[in-house]
């Protein structure tokens, strides 16, 4: 009967600290609000939406989604090395995970580079300027979730997670997984849709 | 040779505390916090009678708004702005008087040497430097308006927004650094609930658009925008409210501790 309640408990948890949950739920509620402005501006003027969207490079944004979607897969690995007290597996598996993160930052300051070298910024158009502001604000929480991957793995290599303590792996790798989930909406988005 | 006199600050040997502090007690000394502690909401609503319902803050111009039609949109409106901002100048100071109390609590989780506490403090201060210099500028452009340009007015006008809105970095450093002490509490009930650390947090990062201001005159990023106002300034707005209404649990907790700890010293 004991048994039985306490792992009622377990599979009814959330992930992490449960207040991160009350983070990710106002900031996608943010993005949900700037992912409608987009839509309803691009269907007052759709013919220059087509147009501009063209000007953007999909293989950029493409492997960016292939390096954020292996990153989360990542740091799911290190949560369940954690969990299964793979102790020594933990840091690795967040190092992995940071790289794909500098990974996607470098290919994002190429991707800016191009587009301002060929003169277009944010006050192109409105396209652009979604384009810029989006992918800008969605920048710098891949740039913040990089940074907390590195202090989690510090924390790792000196064995600070294990079966007894994985709430702050999990509250981080619960923000990484929305970074991760924020992009795949912004994708499709900003790159594909027509 | 210390002394330990029930209800005393701390003191070196050969300080002798006045006699009003010896005499204290945790209630006296957490009825002025709890007084601080209302600076908050003193704050918010003469912001929103000051600045935005006379000082026609609430809602804003556009920014793309022609010369012309400020300019008369002043002239018409000159008494009721310098009269609103008179009141949001007034108000402003009750900001960081709030957040004074903020950072005392913050030093109760930190510690006494915390600079994280002395960050929010700081950061609250500036805050409310933005307002008042913010108000201030809207007063000028609406003052001697018989005898100024429009080229003038709008100047005026729109150095009071950009002072206003994108030196926000002040406040979002106030935001993480309380988030962040309030994260870290230890104790099993915490002093203010973990969501509303984590809020403050996300608070802090909606009010980052707000440094796209100075390149749009209209869209959502604009100052009247629905991000670059209602978003921003508004995510910002409920922090306010929200952690107002919980620095009140928290002090009379601080106070409950206190009296509690007093009592066991007493007792030993």
């Amino acid at each position: 009967m004991e048994m039985s309640s306490s792992l009622t408990t377990k599979t009814r948890r959330l992930p992490g600290d449960p207040g991160v949950w009350i983070f990710v739920g106002a900031d996608m509620l943010m993005f949900g609000l700037f992912f409608s402005s987009f839509v309803v501006g691009r269907s007052k003027n759709l013919d220059l939406y087509n147009l501009s969207q063209q000007a953007l490079n999909f293989n950029y944004g493409g492997i960016n989604t292939l390096i954020l979607l292996t990153s989360s897969w990542f740091v799911v690995l290190a949560v369940h090395a954690a969990k299964m007290n793979r102790i020594k597996l933990v840091p690795h598996l967040l190092a992995l995970a940071g790289f794909c993160g500098l990974a996607f930052c470098s290919i994002k300051v190429v991707e800016y580079t191009e587009k301002f070298s060929h003169g277009i910024s944010m006050l192109t158009n409105d396209f652009f300027m979604y384009y810029f502001i989006l992918t800008g604000i969605h920048f710098l929480h891949v740039i913040a979730g990089t940074v907390m991957l590195f202090v989690l793995w510090k924390k790792a290599r000196a064995g600070a997670y294990g079966s007894h303590n994985v709430v702050g792996l999990e509250s981080g790798a619960t923000y990484w997984h929305m970074v991760d989930l924020l992009w795949v909406v912004l994708f499709p988005l900003l790159y594909l849709m027509r | 040779m210390s002394t330990t006199t029930v209800g005393a600050i701390p003191h070196d040997d050969d300080y002798v505390a006045p006699p009003m502090a010896r005499a204290r007690t945790p209630k006296q000394k957490y009825d002025v916090w709890r007084l601080a502690a209302w600076g908050g909401m003193i704050f918010l609503f003469g912001q929103l009678v000051g600045w935005g319902y006379l000082g026609v803050g609430i809602p804003p111009n556009e920014p793309g708004m022609p010369i012309n039609d400020l300019f008369a949109y002043y002239t018409e409106h000159s008494l009721r702005i310098r009269f609103g901002m008179t009141i949001s100048v007034i108000i402003c100071p009750f900001y960081f008087v709030w957040s004074a109390v903020i950072s005392r609590v913050m030093i109760k989780i930190d510690g006494p040497d915390s600079v994280i506490a002395v960050i929010e403090q700081m950061g609250g201060v500036i805050t409310a430097v933005i307002g008042l210099v913010g108000a201030s500028a809207w007063m000028a452009a609406a003052y001697h308006i018989e005898e100024r340009t429009p080229e003038i007015v709008r100047a005026l006008h729109e150095f009071g927004w950009f002072f206003f809105d994108t030196t926000y970095w002040a406040t979002t450093l106030q935001e993480l650094a309380l988030g962040y002490v309030f994260l870290i509490d230890r104790r099993t009930k915490p002093l203010i609930p973990k969501w509303v650390a984590w809020y403050s947090i996300f608070s802090a990062v909606a009010i980052i658009p707000l440094s796209f201001l100075p390149f749009f005159y209209t869209g959502p990023f604009a100052w009247s925008g629905f991000v670059g106002y209602w978003v921003a300034l508004g995510s910002w707005f409920f922090w306010v409210l929200i952690l107002s209404y919980h620095m009140f649990g928290a002090i009379n907790r601080l106070q409950q501790e206190e009296v509690a700890a007093l009592a066991r010293a007493a007792t030993r």
